[in-house]
């Protein structure tokens, strides 16, 4: 089935975004307001990203899938706090390239799988996850 | 299940909904949150309104991308930079409307 002008427009709008190259401006814009600069298009600061852990009941022996993770946000701080696995997903590949990268960077590389996946056709298994996190992706 | 979305107040009309739409990010919620969990084969646990912090949030990037504006508009070019500011000010016009609202949701098996 093919995308609606809309939803094709939606796409591309998070391809080029994804795909351009942050510098410093954008960073500190993220550092000063929510408290990271992963490269994020939604509102989630640390402390709500933090608050999902109790939420979720995050342990070191838990699978989590995180929707819609972009850059790698909320998901790979979410592994880090709970110490679990994750498995981020999201459409742009450009998006997913650059969370490869973070999650290297804050040390949950061994814990993370990323995945291309659009969250109504995610090819898992039912029930294989434990938990499952999304943040500004449902809207 | 739990996480933050962005999505129209229970019992919002159609101009109220249009109105979102055209103010609010790419795919506003519109979709009552009980029947959200129904389709994924959940219930709803808990619902707790953010709209407040998410209020600040987006004051607080607009206020910093105006601060940065130089770099910024030399980082993402001027449309993409004017885009950006607008989207945001329209946003924080949806909020204080009352046609944007932002929750914390948990959702679990019934």
């Amino acid at each position: 089935m093919s995308d609606s002008p809309r939803r094709a427009e939606d796409k591309e709008f998070f391809r080029e975004r994804y795909g351009r190259t942050r510098q410093e401006a954008s960073r500190e814009v993220e550092r000063s307001v929510l408290g990271h600069d992963v490269g994020v298009n939604g509102y989630t600061t640390v402390a709500e990203a933090g608050a999902l852990v109790e939420h979720l009941g995050l342990s070191p022996t838990s699978l989590l899938l995180d929707l819609g993770s972009g850059r790698g946000w909320p998901g790979s701080y979410l592994s880090r706090l709970g110490g679990c696995r994750v498995v981020l997903t999201d459409i742009p590949l450009e998006a997913l390239r650059a969370a490869r990268e973070y999650v290297e960077t804050r040390e949950v590389g061994a814990r993370a799988r990323i995945v291309a996946a659009e969250g109504g056709a995610l090819p898992f298994a039912p029930d294989l996850f434990d938990a499952i996190s999304h943040a500004d992706v449902f809207c | 299940m739990a996480g933050y979305l962005i999505h129209t107040p229970e019992g919002l009309g159609a101009a109220g909904q249009a109105r979102a739409a055209e103010l609010g990010p790419a795919a506003v919620g519109t979709t009552p949150l009980s029947d959200l969990a129904a389709t994924v084969g959940l219930s709803l646990v808990t619902r707790q309104d953010v709209t407040e912090l998410y209020h600040a949030t987006c004051e607080g990037i607009y206020s910093a991308r105006t601060l940065h504006e130089a770099p910024l508009r030399a980082e993402e070019g001027d449309e993409a930079y004017e885009d950006g500011q607008e989207r945001k000010a329209g946003m924080l016009e949806a909020i204080r409307e009352g046609l944007l609202v932002r929750s914390l949701v948990v959702l679990g098996k019934p």
